[in-house]
């Protein structure tokens, strides 16, 4: 197992996860402030 | 032909479900040193009951059982093992439930129990605000380990070099393997929960302090508020779920957990081993992307006239979708009001958000983003068909991890396990309206209880019938299970019992 293993603690994958789901989120509010005035 | 061939087989199923009641044992047996700490004695001595009894059954299931040495090991040995062991596990674990004192009787607390392992998170239990911490760090446990599952949990410690594994495995509804060797891939979706648990406590923590919590209070509430969001079970430690915490930027971390626990468990170890295109090729991540927004969308024009302003559309609409989507269940509304505010429309978004559910091998529930994926690519390519020459031959392709050919026994596959849940929720619905409830509560609930979401608009009491109990119970088991392993324990037993009359 340990030789397959090569995911980290704290990696760069963290952060584009992170930034993925903050994508989606930002694009939430995107259409919140196009379409409700 | 009996689905289990002979008693060896039995015997392993009762070796296997052992180990796995065993382990269940010892994840308990963390909230004990909760209680202890607290001191709470009446609920430390509730918890070693329960403790004790896994202990107990699963060393006598050991006992009684048996290791198979031979390789054949049916489908249907692995999936009624994994129904077995959910049913077990299921009434052991309501025990201190029900000492509490919380429940009004042993089936809410079953009902309650089967809600966490399922990651549903709908909840019966009395007087939330006062449970003891030890009885709030099992509850919160016990959806931690329903998203990653049981039998994952049995394989990664106990299991190593067993005979039929990988039929346990896809058993739980997880047919993906990360590794060649299903130990190892049961390992890996251990490794990255618990990595993430570590950074989603601490990230909640500060978040809890910095809006004013105590540090402890502010540790509990973001460890367990990590596990409910990303087990996409949705409990929560308060009778007003998350809508306690009043804080934009609380309901943003939490959103980001619910998003984080609804990735394909192969996707996650992908991205982290540096693979990062993938997140932005994979299906899965497209299929979401536009259902979520569509779902959106379509409550968000419905509901212009209830919120008016654009940060309580994000925060009242846009959170409920991905809350329903993921199959969190997280809410800052009071139950009635999706009921008296929200429109038809948005209720039929909700709904169909909560039957959607997440990414396959993930924690979420529903028939997932990538069967939907599925289905919208075969249907285009039905339409190019007819478009095309007859002599044209075109192979069309998905990309999951990897290119995919899209045939015809993907397509079929997938459609099969949708038209069940449909049928599961029409089920639900049928119930909910044949016992008195209006039919716009009783599609909520049944999508909800479907789709192992947890959001409720109502119905959901501990005054409701125990007829419906029972119902939603077993809604909540068949739709986790993905319906395979419960038709094959049912099959097994009916078998049975047929060939002795």
């Amino acid at each position: 197992m340990k030789k397959g293993l090569k995911i980290k603690v704290l990696s760069l994958g963290v952060l584009v996860e992170v930034l993925i789901c903050l994508f989606f989120i930002f694009v939430g509010i995107l259409i919140s402030y196009i379409f409700v005035r | 032909m009996s689905i289990i061939k002979n008693n060896n087989e039995i015997k392993h199923i009762f070796y296997m479900s052992g180990k796995i009641l065993t382990a269940i044992g010892f994840v308990e047996s963390i909230s004990l040193f909760v209680s202890l700490f607290y001191k709470e004695w009446d609920m430390l001595f509730n918890l070693m009951i329960g403790v004790g009894t896994f202990f107990i059954i699963g060393f006598l299931f050991i006992a009684f059982g048996r290791e198979t040495k031979e390789d054949r090991f049916t489908w249907g040995s692995g999936m009624a093992m994994v129904a077995l062991t959910w049913g077990l596990s299921v009434l052991i674990s309501a025990i201190p439930y029900y000492l509490s004192g919380h429940f009004a009787s042993y089936l809410d607390a079953c009902f309650d129990v089967m809600s966490g392992f399922t990651t549903t998170g709908l909840v019966l239990i009395q007087d939330l605000d006062h449970v003891p911490m030890g009885l709030n760090m099992w509850r919160h446990l016990i959806t931690f380990l329903g998203g990653q599952g049981m039998v994952v949990l049995g394989l990664t410690f106990l299991a190593s070099g067993m005979k039929g594994l990988f039929k346990m495995y896809v058993g739980e509804a997880r047919d993906e393997q990360i590794f060649p060797n299903v130990v190892h891939t049961a390992r890996i979706i251990w490794y990255v929960s618990l990595m993430y648990l570590a950074l989603g406590t601490i990230a909640l923590t500060i978040n809890g302090v910095l809006i004013g919590l105590p540090l402890e209070m502010a540790f509990f509430r973001g460890m367990w508020m990590f596990m409910g969001a990303w087990s996409t079970g949705g409990f929560t430690p308060q009778s007003q779920n998350a809508l306690y915490f009043h804080s934009l930027s609380y309901e943003i971390v939490s959103m980001v957990i619910m998003l984080l626990g609804t990735i394909n468990f192969a996707l996650h170890y992908t991205i982290l081993s540096g693979r990062y295109k993938e997140s932005i090729k994979n299906i899965e991540i497209k299929s979401l992307f536009v259902t979520i927004n569509s779902f959106f969308l379509l409550s968000l024009f419905s509901l212009t006239k209830v919120y008016n302003q654009p940060i309580h559309m994000f925060r009242k609409v846009f959170y409920h979708i991905v809350s329903a989507h993921t199959g969190t269940g997280f809410s800052t509304l009071y139950a009635n009001q999706f009921y008296f505010e929200w429109s038809d429309a948005s209720i039929i978004a909700i709904v169909m958000a909560m039957i959607a559910g997440g990414s396959m091998c993930s924690t979420a529930g529903g028939f997932k983003a990538l069967r939907i994926g599925i289905i919208f690519n075969s249907l285009i390519d039905d339409v190019k068909r007819l478009i095309r020459p007859d002599s044209a031959v075109v192979v069309e392709k998905f990309h999951h991890l990897k290119e995919v050919v899209l045939n015809d026994k993907v397509v079929r596959n997938a459609s099969i396990i949708v038209f069940a849940y449909i049928l599961t929720f029409t089920i639900g619905t049928l119930a909910g309206t044949m016992y008195g409830y209006p039919i716009k509560q009783a599609m909520f609930e049944s999508a909800s209880v479907t789709g192992n979401v947890g959001l409720s608009a109502g119905i959901t009491l501990p005054s409701m019938p125990d007829g419906l109990k029972v119902i939603y119970i077993i809604m909540m088991w068949v739709a986790r299970l993905e319906f395979m392993s419960v038709i094959a324990l049912v099959a097994f037993l009916f078998k049975e019992t047929r060939e002795k009359i």
